[in-house]
This record gives structure tokens, C-alpha cells and sequence, in this order.
């Protein structure tokens, strides 16, 4: 649907510009309601100057302290009094004002048409007087010559950038910044050609003097001639009416064709009805008695109003015959807007002719309002379309090469017909099965690009208004008129509004976005930190929502005059006291999306906060609750946890020791934890949980009476226990199986002589080492969890 | 030999079209500095030799025009061989008047304008004509241009020497146009100057009886008339010249359509290798037959058989085409092509069917000729993926 209307509008756009042009002479300096005739001024009379002494006299009073005191309190009170009326006053004045106007546009229109025969010959005559034939022949020569000035300068620019713009124009991009950047490249180029061949026609002209009419009539055609090319760069720019694959909207070459011809036509005439009626209002505003300058207005004004007519009619046409590819809604057409937009364009000219140039304006802005915004939809999904590579992929490659080649080789005839690239149905039901299953990298920014582009669309279209209205925006708060202040504060409203609605949308599509990549875990896995934010995301998008209500609420009020001081004043009140009260609550919930962010634990990790340990169970937006391997549970507020160890990241490493006798062949261990090593590197139990298996360290230290020989091993967090109960186990059988004992803890006792030792000395013996025995208890070693 | 001859005319023209520009870009600094210039700049150019030289250059460059025009196959052409036609076309009509004028003023009043007169001629006393030569200038310059680019744009030298040539070739006519524009002005401020300096003086009114009166006046209505007369005569002169060039242009035009019509009776079915297929009227070379089908085909030379950009492989032709002509058989030499190579512009295929193959890609620039030269040959794959 929306490629339907783009080009029609586009015409609009172009029409309005004509408007615009032809109002402006007689129209803006009515419109603006400073230069409004003041009715005051007939009632000055003549007075005599005061003499000499009058002028002491009240120069003595004005310096007095009391009567400058009482002087200001009178002023105040007629301002205030003044200011009950003013508002009703000032509209009604304003009214009838328009209402004048209107009036005597109408009689001028009468005159103008009464005299309409005389018209020509008067202007004929206003023309002669200013200038000879020979002159207008010698103007024609002038304009000649700098065109040529102009133009060779920028064949000469092309010379040197051909190379250039043929390399954008035939290589076919593929990347979103490489098509970005070769669009960028192309507008450059174009746009630079036309600079050099404004500043040539322009310079040349400059650089001699004038007679001031002649520099008029000549400065005026050669604006027209730029104004044309501009408009016409920026439409082959945009359009790309040959080459398919430059074109930045979505349109098939059979319509981007005849539209850019419509646009250069309409660009071309509305141009030149401005320039020919500036002109003439030059010549002979200021004699012109029989309203030929105004007869001028209107005529061209009515050709632009017809020429854009036919234009949407046969925009309208063409899409009628042929409908354009439109993939996003299969709604059928009906022939609304071309009738929608032919009365906008009537109406426009009808108040145009009679001088009603905002409302004029008015109705072009808000009926063109709806039009643009859906061409700028389009275009933004177009742009995400193309960004996502997502483009109809029917003959793309071959469009491209050939054509681009036909346009910029300058040997090949122009005007080549390349095959449109219109997808066909099957494509399109492709694409909008992607539409559903594959999400681009740029598809969470399409509804903000959306929003962004309504929402220029709607402050530009505001700001459009207000500057019919008033003139000048900056000054519109001090305005006097009623209409003035109430298009203001609409105008404060509608952008508080705007600009909340932009960052909500944002706000919305991101956060929904999260959630929506958000899995559940299933079964027994354990849930990652994704878990709390999905917890935490709505509770942010809802206190968004809210911000973002309060504070259009509060600029809304403001903007209607209501004092909010008293309202933020109380609300910061109860803000304190809540904050107060809730501070530890607050402190909770701001550390714990802080620890979330570090990313310090997750559900079912080990972990180990000061004195407390265990698995963490579950976390809630305040707290964390943790369960001690032996059963205990704790509760943590986050604003508790000052620091925090977690046993259960990345990797353990695990290191044993066991005691064997002194003449225990130190490789033969070896040789056995190097086995067992690869052993359990195959336990299919934690084999995959093993980072480095068990590998032995040689002998870490002597002791009195043993070696301590160490092992270690390094496994993901959690295999820790069961490897090591079970690279004990095996070691002991190994060592068992080959001969090797692990040395026991003795107290040697060396008994002089030779006797046998009856039971009373042994138990003796045995009491007197107990002490000896006791002091080499080993330490506790750590329970597992 | 006719090309030859065509391209030195042509030569010898822009050389003093050159000159002539160059003498009015003086025009900057005063038109006493236009004058001073002359006998350097143009009064050569009128010297027995030169002058007979140029008048026949001119005579035979309208005439290999039109017979050129005469061997066009198709009007459907590039940009710039469009505005060569045309510009060319129009250069006769255009000039007629300042050309006739100028040499009538000395063959009938034998009297040499010099520029003050000149150029008060084509500001004051007729800005039709000013603006006639503005757009003479334009359409001449434009015309000499293309044809020494389609020359010059071949030799090893281009590259570097485009750098300096580009610029020359906008500096020329913009300088001498806004020299014209200089000049003119200072004329005009000079003659609006006398003309005050006249009304203040308001000469005295000489003593002279009624028969003297009367004497004076019909002399100097008999000099007018002399002057009318001869003025007229000049005029007739022109618009005979006019006259004759448009009958030739006419016929011309007229042999072309009768040429044409007997040769498109047939047609011509072309395939070309991962390209288009298509058939179309025969008569034309193979290289218009590719324009006017829009397919895309390197020819730097435009047609002339020079550069051999536009060369294709000819698989298969039925019936076999004729054996290469004397320009396109230099061509191919020196380009060293084996015999199933011909240049497109050259060949001119028969009712019947053909199946060919482009061997140079079609955005090739001139700097390529040089400095890719074995490149150019490998291009088979690059031009398969260029049309892939």
C-alpha cells in the first residue's frame, strides 16, 4: 500500500513548492501579523512641538522617585485590565481582518479580469519601457554565455570524476554500509557537478556589472536553470530512473520513469511561473493598475495546479495497470488518494488565488501529512529491507551490470531497457515467510526508524504550520494573537507527546526484544542470568511507562499554563519520604542488578560469602537464598554482599597428597598416576569434565619418617569430589597391586638390651610415646559439599 | 585517404577556430587588446596560402560530412556523436552570415572591420547576430572538439596529455565568450559615452543653402541606397549559401532513406554468447545493430574502425561474412587477432544468422588501451561476468 501513494505525493511535494513560490509576493507580508496596518495611526493629529521649558518640566517630574512609583503601578493596572479584553478583541480583529483581505482580493480579481485583454499589451509596454529589444536580445546572449560558462565547468568536472561515479554506479554492493557509502559517493558527485556549474553560471555572472533591471531578468533565469537541475539531480538521485539497482525507493523503472519525467516537468514550470511573475512584479507592481500582474499569478498559478492533476492522474493510471509489487498488505486498491490529493491541490490553488496564503498552507500541510508519512514507512522498510538483504533477488545482478554500464559509458546508447526488479509471487511469499522466521541484526531498530521518521515528519509539518501562521517561530511565545498562542501550546503538547511516544517505542522494542530471546530452562538446567532479567524487564518497561506518562502529564499541564510547582514540590515530598523509608530495600535491588551485570553468580553455583557457603537456590529481586551443602539455607539482601567467592567458575584444580616410605621407587609412581591419569580420563561418569587429568608431581616434601608425594588434577567446577574419592580409590588398588604401601604413621621406640620386653614394659613403652603420638594428629581436612 | 582527408580539414579548421577565440578572449583586458592581437591571431589565417587553404578545408569538411551522414546505417547514436551530427549540421547556416558579411565588407565597401566596429555591430546595432555567433561559437567548438577527441583519445599519449587538454578545452571558449562579453560592454559604455558627448556638444548648424542642402541629401541618399543595395546583395548571397547547404543536407538525408530502404528488406538474427538474442533488419554494421538492441559494446574510436575496442569472436555466421576491409584488416594486424576476431563497427552481416561473442568490456576508459594491453585479450571471463 504505501508504494501506491509515494509517487503521487512526491508530485505534491513538488506542487506545493510552486505554490509556495507564487504566493510568496503579495501573501507573506499580509500573512505576518506583525506588519499588519495598526488602525491607530489615523488618529495622530498634528501637534506643535513642546518648548524648551515644558521639556524641563517633565524631565524634573520623570526623575521624582514617587511619581516613577506611582507611574508603574498605573501602567500595571491598565496592562491588567487590558489583558481581559485583549484576547477576544485581538481574535475578532483578526478576523475581520481576513475577512478584508479576502474582500479586496476579490475586487482586485474582478479588476484584473475586466482588464484581462489589456493585460498583455500592458505588460508588453511595462517590458519596453525598462527594456529595448535590443537589450532583451543582449540579456539572451548574457544568460548564453554564463550557461556555457557554467556548463563547461562542469564537463570538465565529470571529465575528472567520471571514473569515479562509473566504478560506484557499476559495482554491485552487498553490505548495508557498502551500498550506504557508494549512495553517499554517487550524491556527492552528482550534487558537486551541480555546484560547479552553479558557481561557474553564478561567478560569471558576478564578476560583471549590471543595470539593475537587466541584472534582475538575468539572475532570474539563471536561478531557474539551477533550480531545474537541482530538482533534477535530486530526483534522478533518488529515483535512479535507468538503473534499477541505484534506486533508493521501491519502485519499478516502468513507474520511477514516467514519475521523474512528471517531477522535472513540474520542477521546470512551477520554476519558471515563479521566476516570470517575479519578474512582472518588478516590472510594473507598483503601476500596475489593471491588475496584469495578478492576472500573470493566477494564470501560472493554474498551470501548476493542472499540470500536478494530470501528473497524480497519470501516476495513478500507471499503478492501476500495473499494480507495484506491495508485500506488506494485500488490501485492495481503490482509487481514494489520486481524488484525495486532487482536492488538496484544488483547494490550495482556490485559497491561493484568494490570498489566503496560510490557510493555503494549512490544508497542504495536513493533507500532506498522511501521504508522507507512508511514503517515509515505506521507505524505511525498503532501507531495512535492503539492510537485511532481504531484495527481491529476481535479476538483480544483471539489471545492474548491464544498465549502470548504459547509463555511464558514454558510448552506449541511453535509454536502455533494463528488466524490472519485480519479484515474482513466489518471491514474495518467500519473503514473507523470512519475515516470520528469520530476524535480521537491524530488524529491533525497524519500529524506532518508524517512529523517527513520523515523528519528523509531524515536528516538520508542525514547525510548516506555525511558520504560515506566524512568521517566525521564536517569537511565537510572545505572540499577541489568540490563534498564536493556541497553535504554541498545541505545538508544546504534540512534541512532549511526540518525543515520549519516540523513546517508548524504543524503550518497548528493545525490552521486547530481550524477553522474546529469553528461553525458559527446561528440565534440570539451571537458569542463567537471562532469568533474573526476565524478571527484571517488565518491572523496568512498567516504571518507563509511567516516567514517561508523569512527565508529558506534567509539560502538558505547563504548556496549558497550570503552575506545577506545587505538584513537583509535593511529589518530591513523598519522593524523600518513600526514599527514606525504602532505602534499604532500594540499596537491595540497585546492588543486586549490579551483581547481576558483573555477572558474580547464577542459580546453582557454590559460592562463598564471608563466613556463609553453599549452592545458590533461587534469587527474588531483593535477596539471595543460598543452601549450605550440610542443609542450612541462608537469605542474603543484595546490599549485604560486600564480596563474594565463586567455587563453581571456569575451572578447579584439585591437589592431593599421600604419604609413602622412603624407599619407594619414586618412577614407578610415576608410571602408575600416569595410567590411572588416562583411566580416568575415560570415566564416562566426569571424563569430559577433566581439563588436565591426574598427573603426578614428584615428591612435594620429606617428612620424619615418609615422602609426601603429590598429585593434582584440574576439572571443571563440580567433578572435583568424585574425581578425587575416585583418583584415591584407584591409587591405593594400584599401589596395593604393585607392591608399593603407603607408610603408616609408627613411633619408633629403641629399647636398650636385648630381653624380651614382658607386657607390663610394653604397655609402659606405649604410654610414654602416646604424648608423641598425639601431637602428629593430622588437621581436619575440608568436608565436600 | 577520405579519412584522412576529413580529419586534416577538420584540423586545420579548429586550428583556426582556435586562434580566432583565443584572439577574442583578449576581450579581458580591452578590445584595443583584441585589436593589437589581431595580426598575430587571425590576420594570418587571411594571407593567400593559409586563406585558400581554409576555404577548401571548409569545403571538403561539409562535403565528407554529409557524405558521412550519407553512410550512416542508423541515427540512433551515443550522446556525443549525436551532438557532432547536429552541431555539425548547423555550423554552415549559423556561420553564413558572419563569414559573407565579413568578406563582403571587404571585397564590396573595401573597407576591414576591425573589432570597435565588430563588436559594436553585434552588441548595438544588431544583437540578433551577437547571439548568433554566441551560439556559433558553442555549436563549433563543440563540434571541433568531439572530432579531436575521437582522434586524439586513442594515441599512447592520452592519459597524461588529457590531463592538460581537458582543461584547455572548456578555457578556450569560455574565455573567448566572456572576453565577447567584456568587449562588448566596454563598446557599449563607449558609444553611450559619444552619443551623450554628441547631444551636449549639439553641433552648429553649418551655413548651407537650399541647393547644397539638397545636393548633400541626395548624396547621401544615393550613398544609402548604394549601401542597401549592396547590403541586400550580401544578404541574397547568404541566403543563397543557406539555400544550397540545406538542398544537400536534404539529399543527403534523401539517398541515406533510399539507401536504407533497399538494404532493410532483410533480416539479420543475432545470438550473442551469454548475451541477448535477438534479430533485427540487416544493413547496419554489427556494432549499430548492437546500439540499436541495447547491447553493450566497447568502441572507443566510435565506429571507425581504430582502436578495435569493439572486436567480437564471430562462432558461426551464415552466410560467412566478407573478408575484412583495408582499415579493419590494419586494425586487426596490429592488434595481432587471429582470423575469428573481426571489429564489430567494420563488419556488416548479411541477411542470415550470426553467432558472436564480445571480447573487451564494454566500460573500458582509453587509458586501458596502454597500459592493459594483454589484459584487454583475457577479458572473455570478465565480460561472461559482467553478463553473467
Amino acid at each position: 500500500m504505501p508504494e501506491f501513494r509515494a509517487p503521487i505525493a512526491l508530485i505534491l511535494t513538488a506542487a506545493l513548492f510552486c505554490f509556495s513560490v507564487l504566493i510568496g509576493n503579495h501573501a507573506i507580508a499580509q500573512v505576518m501579523p506583525g506588519a499588519l496596518p495598526q488602525p491607530a495611526a489615523e488618529e495622530e493629529t498634528v501637534t506643535p512641538p513642546p518648548s524648551p521649558n515644558d521639556v524641563r518640566e517633565l524631565m524634573r517630574l520623570l526623575s521624582d522617585q514617587s511619581m516613577i512609583e506611582w507611574l508603574r503601578a498605573q501602567s500595571q493596572e491598565t496592562a491588567e485590565s487590558a489583558g481581559e479584553t485583549d484576547a477576544s478583541e485581538s481574535f475578532r480583529r483578526e478576523f475581520a481582518e481576513r475577512v478584508t483581505q479576502i474582500r479586496q482580493r476579490l475586487a482586485d480579481l474582478a479588476v484584473s479580469w475586466r482588464n484581462l485583454p489589456a493585460a498583455p499589451a500592458f505588460l508588453a509596454e511595462s517590458w519596453r519601457a525598462q527594456m529595448t529589444a535590443d537589450q532583451t536580445l543582449r540579456s539572451i546572449t548574457y544568460v548564453l554565455i554564463f550557461l556555457v560558462v557554467g556548463g563547461g565547468l562542469e564537463w570538465l568536472y565529470r571529465q575528472y570524476v567520471q571514473a569515479a561515479l562509473m566504478r560506484v554506479e557499476l559495482r554491485q554492493r552487498d553490505t548495508l554500509w557498502g551500498r550506504v557509502r557508494a549512495a553517499l559517493m554517487r550524491a556527492i558527485l552528482l550534487l558537486g557537478g551541480l555546484a560547479v556549474f552553479s558557481i561557474g553560471a553564478i561567478g560569471a555572472f558576478l564578476s560583471f556589472d549590471w543595470p539593475p533591471f537587466v541584472e534582475s531578468v538575468v539572475l532570474n533565469i539563471l536561478i531557474v536553470f539551477i533550480t531545474i537541475r537541482s530538482a533534477t539531480t535530486l530526483s534522478m538521485f533518488v529515483l535512479a530512473p535507468r538503473v534499477a539497482a541505484l534506486r533508493l525507493v521501491p519502485m519499478s523503472s516502468r513507474l520511477a520513469r514516467p514519475l521523474h519525467a512528471w517531477i522535472v516537468v513540474l520542477a521546470s514550470i512551477a520554476t519558471i511561473a515563479f521566476a516570470v511573475s517575479d519578474i512582472f512584479d518588478h516590472l510594473a507592481g507598483e503601476t500596475d493598475a489593471v491588475g496584469a500582474t495578478l492576472a500573470v499569478d493566477v494564470a501560472a498559478g493554474m498551470l501548476c495546479t493542472l499540470l500536478t492533476i494530470a501528473a497524480i492522474w497519470h501516476i495513478a493510471r500507471i499503478l492501476r495497470t500495473a499494480p507495484e509489487p506491495d508485500l506488506r498488505s494485500g488490501k485492495p486498491r481503490r482509487p481514494f488518494w489520486p481524488g484525495f490529493l486532487t482536492v488538496i491541490v484544488v483547494a490550495a490553488f482556490a485559497l491561493s488565488v484568494l490570498d489566503a496564503a496560510s490557510l493555503m498552507w494549512s490544508v497542504l500541510i495536513i493533507g500532506l501529512v498522511i501521504p508522507v508519512m507512508r511514503i517515509l514507512n515505506a521507505l524505511v522498510d525498503h532501507l531495512f529491507d535492503q539492510a537485511e538483504g532481504r531484495d527481491p533477488p529476481a535479476a538483480r545482478p544483471r539489471a545492474s551490470a548491464l544498465s549502470a554500464a548504459a547509463v555511464t559509458g558514454e558510448d552506449q546508447a541511453a535509454g536502455q531497457e533494463e528488466p524490472p526488479a519485480v519479484p515474482t509471487p513466489e518471491a514474495a511469499d518467500d519473503m514473507e515467510n523470512e519475515d516470520d522466521e528469520i530476524v535480521g541484526p537491524f530488524e529491533l531498530y525497524r519500529p524506532v526508524a518508524r517512529r523517527l521518521a513520523r515523528f519528523v515528519v509531524l515536528i516538520s509539518a508542525i514547525f510548516a504550520l506555525l511558520y504560515a501562521w506566524e512568521g517566525n517561530i521564536l517569537t511565537l511565545s510572545e505572540s499577541q494573537t489568540i490563534t498564536g498562542r493556541f497553535v504554541a501550546i498545541l505545538a508544546d503538547i504534540l512534541a512532549a507527546v511526540l518525543i515520549a511516544d519516540l523513546v517508548w517505542v524504543w524503550a518497548k522494542s528493545a525490552i521486547d526484544r530481550r524477553l522474546a530471546n529469553y528461553v525458559p530452562p527446561q528440565g534440570s538446567e539451571a537458569p542463567g542470568p537471562e532469568a533474573r532479567m526476565a524478571t527484571l524487564l517488565p518491572i523496568l518497561r512498567v516504571t518507563l511507562l509511567v516516567f514517561l506518562i508523569v512527565i508529558v502529564a506534567m509539560t502538558v499541564l505547563a504548556s496549558l499554563g497550570i503552575n506545577i510547582g506545587p505538584l513537583l514540590a509535593g511529589a518530591g515530598v513523598i519522593g524523600i519520604a518513600i526514599g527514606f523509608g525504602a532505602q534499604a530495600l532500594v540499596r537491595d535491588i540497585v546492588s543486586g542488578i549490579f551483581f547481576l551485570i558483573d555477572d558474580a553468580f547464577r542459580i546453582g553455583e557454590y559460592i562463598e560469602i564471608g563466613e556463609l557457603r553453599g549452592t545458590v537456590e533461587s534469587m527474588s529481586i531483593r535477596s539471595l537464598r543460598v543452601r549450605h551443602h550440610l542443609g542450612a539455607v541462608h537469605t542474603i539482601p543484595f546490599g549485604e554482599l560486600k564480596s563474594l567467592t565463586n567455587y563453581s567458575r571456569d575451572w578447579v584444580i584439585m591437589r592431593l597428597e599421600f604419604r609413602v616410605p622412603f624407599d619407594t621407587d619414586i618412577k614407578l609412581v610415576k608410571m602408575i598416576v600416569k595410567k590411572i591419569g588416562a583411566e580416568m580420563l575415560e570415566h564416562e561418569g566426569y571424563g569430559d569434565s577433566i581439563i588436565q587429568t591426574l598427573k603426578s608431581q614428584g615428591v612435594r616434601r620429606m617428612e620424619e619418617f615418609n615422602m609426601v608425594v603429590g598429585v593434582k588434577f584440574m576439572c571443571k567446577p563440580g567433578a572435583q569430589w568424585l574425581m578425587r574419592r575416585d583418583a584415591y580409590q584407584k591409587l591405593r588398588d594400584a599401589f596395593e597391586s604393585n607392591g608399593i604401601s603407603f607408610a603408616q604413621r609408627n613411633v619408633t621406640v629403641e629399647v636398650k638390651g636385648d630381653g624380651p620386653l614382658d607386657e607390663d614394659a610394653r604397655k609402659a613403652i606405649a604410654g610414654a610415646v602416646q604424648p608423641a603420638i598425639e601431637a602428629t594428629q593430622p588437621g581436619v581436612v575440608p568436608d565436600e559439599p | 585517404m577520405k579519412r584522412n582527408l576529413r580529419m586534416i580539414s577538420g584540423a586545420v579548421l579548429f586550428a583556426f577556430l582556435t586562434c580566432h577565440l583565443l584572439n577574442v578572449a583578449f576581450g579581458l583586458i580591452s578590445v584595443d587588446a583584441v585589436e593589437a592581437a589581431r595580426p598575430f591571431l587571425t590576420a594570418p589565417w587571411t594571407i593567400p596560402p593559409i586563406a585558400q587553404l581554409l576555404s577548401i578545408s571548409m569545403l571538403v569538411h561539409a562535403l565528407l560530412g554529409l557524405e558521412a551522414i550519407y553512410h550512416r546505417n542508423t541515427l540512433r547514436m551515443s550522446g556525443y556523436d549525436q551532438v557532432q551530427l547536429i552541431s555539425g549540421l548547423l555550423i554552415v547556416p549559423l556561420l553564413a552570415s558572419h563569414v559573407v558579411g565579413i568578406i563582403g565588407a571587404k571585397q564590396l565597401f573595401q573597407f576591414d572591420p576591425d573589432y570597435h566596429n565588430i563588436l559594436g555591430f553585434f552588441w548595438l546595432d544588431a544583437p540578433g547576430e551577437g547571439l548568433r555567433q554566441v551560439v556559433v561559437v558553442i555549436v563549433a567548438w563543440l563540434h571541433g572538439s568531439i572530432g579531436m577527441f575521437s582522434w586524439l583519445r586513442l594515441k599512447a599519449s592520452w592519459d597524461r596529455l588529457s590531463l592538460f587538454i581537458y582543461p584547455l578545452v572548456v578555457a578556450v571558449p569560455v574565455l573567448a565568450l566572456v572576453g565577447f562579453v567584456d568587449a562588448g560592454n566596454e563598446v557599449i559604455a563607449e558609444r553611450q559615452a559619444a552619443a551623450a558627448a554628441q547631444s551636449a556638444e549639439t553641433a552648429p548648424a553649418p551655413d548651407y543653402t537650399d541647393e547644397e542642402l539638397q545636393a548633400l541629401e541626395a548624396a547621401i541618399a544615393e550613398r544609402q541606397q548604394e549601401i542597401q543595395s549592396n547590403l541586400d546583395f550580401l544578404s541574397d548571397v547568404m541566403w543563397t549559401i543557406i539555400g544550397v547547404y540545406a538542398v544537400l543536407v536534404a539529399i543527403t538525408f534523401l539517398a541515406r532513406g533510399i539507401r536504407l530502404y533497399r538494404a532493410h528488406r532483410n533480416t539479420v538474427s543475432v545470438r550473442y554468447r551469454n548475451g541477448p538474442d535477438f534479430s533485427t533488419r540487416a544493413g547496419a554494421s554489427m556494432l549499430e545493430i548492437a546500439r540499436l538492441n541495447d547491447v553493450p559494446h566497447a568502441n572507443l574510436c566510435r565506429g571507425r574502425g581504430r582502436c578495435g575496442t569493439c572486436r567480437i569472436r564471430v562462432l558461426a555466421s551464415d552466410p560467412p561474412l566478407p573478408e575484412p576491409g583495408k582499415v579493419e584488416a590494419a586494425t586487426l594486424k596490429r592488434l595481432g587477432l587471429g582470423p575469428d576476431i573481426r571489429l564489430a563497427c567494420q563488419i556488416v552481416p548479411e541477411p542470415g544468422s550470426l553467432l558472436v561473442e564480445r571480447l573487451v568490456e564494454a566500460d573500458i576508459v582509453p587509458g586501458d588501451l596502454h597500459t592493459r594491453e594483454t589484459k584487454v585479450d583475457d577479458h572473455e571471463e570478465a565480460a561472461e561476468n559482467v553478463h553473467a
